[in-house]
């Protein structure tokens, strides 16, 4: 079943399958290590729209909401 | 000979530069503390060779200015040699920028920094195979405790003597490179720099002829959705996934304390109070501190040896007269009032702005070794966001707190033009520096604490609204937070020391001549008669809508230069009358509005340039009027 990062809930992990869009999303997620076949978890979401904190091999990073919209993961 | 250090934000470059040259360098836990190179040299063989700091760039694309300054780096003069810097605890994201930079006809030697980290982590990486795998030297270090660098160093001094750099040819995948080669051929272009300019280095696309790269990259596109540029991107992923399958092994262990305790401070539930403890607590340690400094050590010895040594020497050589004023002022009124050199002049910057500025700086590089920088920017990224900005703008904010010019500096990790016009304005408008923080506290803070905490929230309020009304009326994109966090790190007390210490001196070297100037100028007004033909020309302007008195004209005037000396000529007013605590409030709040300090607004010519620098000082004239005349108002309305 593929969900965006945004349904993910707190403390689940997904394996990233696609990335929705250009160069830009792919480039700027890629700096912080997601990019399609990556297990992510997330750890938490910020209220009132604010960032998802997520687990990448290891390693810490936050994205906005935009963004995370358009991960699919499995 | 030239090297260069290269590597993603937050690997440890500084640290290595400090380490090879010997030259002290600020290095903190969070991406971006270096956003200007830096230059030293070493020597090896006799040979001077010249060693340039990089700021951290993910990738030869650059997407802020300090990616940019780094990028350019390459191509304005010859570079002997890169020594890029990896996290050896990140390696595969990591390896995007080694992919690019050794396709680069210059040598390159890999370091694998934070080795002891990836160890603690379970991360095993099999060297010799990864040298292999990428055709290029790798060698391990810890920088922070010197590990490794010896060999760093040798090999270096290997490959310099090297007299022939032979560069490899790395083939992409057929469709890749059927376009390289292709306007290759068509352009005479060297090879590194199709490739930069294919995977979107605007400088380098810029080479290729329009209708040579449309037809090149049509060719291949057909039918397809992806843009060269990803294509490009992907095979790097594909290049450097497939490497570490190779080289990595990663073995499961349980998460350390501090990566709990990492987890806790970012989570809205418990991060939120965290931080506000955490704030409350660094002002209260604020206010505190430098208030024991200047009231306890400070102001005895002034009023003490100094007065006895100083003051009193002064007079018995000159006992009135210019030269009398000039350097010790009116006589009979304290060392805040009297403005002589020798006086207020020395008192400002050292007995009270001094204290201030070392509490200040001692925490800041507390937080920023720890890591707790970028946790705060996710924490706060909502609020930032609704007024235009995002989160990781809180750290040119904070740093903006001790001193407006790394503030409008660190600027430049925001990533459009709209957002590092809106962040420098409104640092300008509603950041009040150290200096000035630390004068406010010894004139207003004696009325008591709430009149500075109504000085800050009428700032505070202004930030708000001011974000929220450019982002409103500016035109551009405001992207989205993307930010690694680091792991919070033990700090190191020797690092501590020397950033603090550089801090100091660079406060000493840059704030302290100006401080002379700026009473140079109040007391030459003075005496050319300067100060009485502004306030009856100029005076009226402060009249009816700010309600000011003629006087006041003159602090506005002299915190063009200082906002610590123009905040000190606020004193004698008060203490004589001529003003009431609701007009110094209303000075003060103007003083840190209307315009930058003469070394922030130079700052701001290099970083917006003229228009844009025109553009932001009408901003904030217009805010300080507006406001101004607003507290005039509320003052006058509560009576």
């Amino acid at each position: 079943m593929m969900r965006t990062l945004l349904e993910l809930s707190s403390g689940e992990m997904g394996e990233v399958v696609v990335i929705a869009g250009g160069w830009g999303i792919h480039y700027h997620l890629a700096t912080l290590g997601i990019r399609p076949g990556k297990i992510v978890r997330k750890i938490t979401t910020q209220p009132m729209g604010g960032p998802l904190l997520l687990e990448v091999e290891g390693a810490r990073v936050a994205i906005g909401r935009g963004m995370a919209g358009r991960v699919m993961v499995r | 000979m030239r090297i260069l250090l290269m590597g993603n934000p937050n690997v440890g470059k500084s640290v290595i530069f400090n380490r090879l040259t010997g030259i002290k360098v600020i290095a903190s836990n969070y991406p971006g503390t270096t956003i200007e190179f830096l230059e030293g040299s070493i020597i090896f063989d006799g040979r001077k060779v010249r060693i340039i700091d990089a700021p951290g760039t993910y990738s030869l694309i650059p997407s802020d200015r300090a990616e940019e300054v780094a990028a350019n780096l390459l191509t304005e003069e010859k570079t002997d040699l890169i020594i890029n810097v990896v996290d050896a605890t990140n390696l595969e994201r990591n390896l995007y920028l080694t992919l690019q930079l050794r396709e680069l006809p210059i040598p390159v030697i890999v370091d694998l920094n934070i080795i002891d980290a990836a160890r603690e982590r379970g991360i095993e990486i099999d060297i010799p195979r990864l040298e292999k795998e990428l055709g290029l030297p790798v060698v391990t270090s810890v920088a922070i405790s010197g590990e490794g660098i010896g060999q760093l160093r040798r090999i270096i001094g290997k490959i310099l003597q090297r007299s022939q750099n032979k560069v490899v040819i790395r083939t992409f995948d057929s469709e890749i490179e059927e376009v390289i080669v292709r306007i290759q051929k068509e352009t005479n272009l060297p090879r590194w720099q199709v490739i930069l300019g294919l995977e979107g280095n605007s400088d380098f696309r810029s080479k290729i002829p329009r209708e040579i790269f449309e037809e090149a990259v049509g060719k291949i596109q057909r039918g397809k959705e992806e843009s060269i540029e990803l294509m490009i991107l992907k095979w790097r992923f594909g290049q450097s996934g497939a490497i570490i399958s190779r080289v990595q092994k990663v073995h499961h262990r349980h998460p350390t304390f501090l990566e709990k305790l990492g987890d806790a401070t970012v989570k809205p539930l418990t991060g939120l109070p965290i931080a506000a403890i955490v704030l409350w607590g660094i002002f209260n340690f604020f206010v505190i501190g430098a208030g024991f400094i200047t009231d306890k050590i400070m102001i005895p010895l002034f009023e003490g040896p100094y007065d006895k040594f100083v003051r009193l020497g002064v007079e018995k050589f000159f006992s009135r007269g210019f030269v009398h004023d000039m350097l010790v002022g009116t006589s009979g009124s304290g060392y805040l009032e009297s403005f002589g050199l020798l006086t207020t002049g020395i008192f400002v910057p050292i007995g009270v702005v001094l204290p201030a500025v070392l509490i200040f700086y001692l925490i800041l590089t507390l937080l920023e070794d720890i890591g707790y920088l970028p946790r705060l920017a996710v924490l706060v990224d909502n609020i930032f966001h609704k007024i235009g900005l995002h989160g990781y703008s809180i750290v040119p904010v904070i740093l903006s707190f001790g001193c407006n010019v790394p503030g409008a500096m660190a600027s430049r990790i925001l990533r459009t033009e709209k957002q590092r016009f809106m962040m420098l304005t409104m640092l300008g408008i509603s950041i009040p520096c150290t200096a000035q923080t630390a004068v406010v506290l010894n004139i207003i803070g004696p009325y008591g604490l709430e009149w500075v905490m109504l000085i800050y929230s009428i700032l505070l309020v202004i930030f708000v609204s001011l974000g929220s009304i450019l982002n409103y009326l500016l035109a551009g994109e405001t992207p989205e937070i993307v930010l690694e966090i680091p792991p919070y790190r033990i700090p190191r007390f020797s690092n501590l020391l020397m950033k603090t210490r550089l801090r100091m001196e660079s406060f000493f070297l840059d704030a302290i001549p100006w401080v002379f100037v700026g009473i140079l100028v109040v007391n030459l007004f003075y005496y050319l008669g300067v100060t009485n033909f502004l306030s009856r020309n100029l005076g009226f302007l402060l009249g009816g809508w700010l309600g000011l008195p003629q006087e006041a004209i003159y602090p506005l005037i002299i915190g063009f230069l200082r906002k610590d000396v123009a905040t000190g000529l606020i004193a004698p007013l008060l203490s004589k009358g001529t003003i009431n605590l609701g007009q110094a409030v209303t000075i003060v709040v103007m003083l840190a509005v209307y315009f930058p300090c003469a070394a922030t607004f130079v700052v701001f010519l290099k970083e917006l340039g003229i228009k844009d620098t025109i553009k932001s000082t009408l901003i904030m004239l217009i805010v300080a009027f507006g406001v101004g005349g607003l507290l005039h108002l509320s003052f006058a309305l509560k009576g």
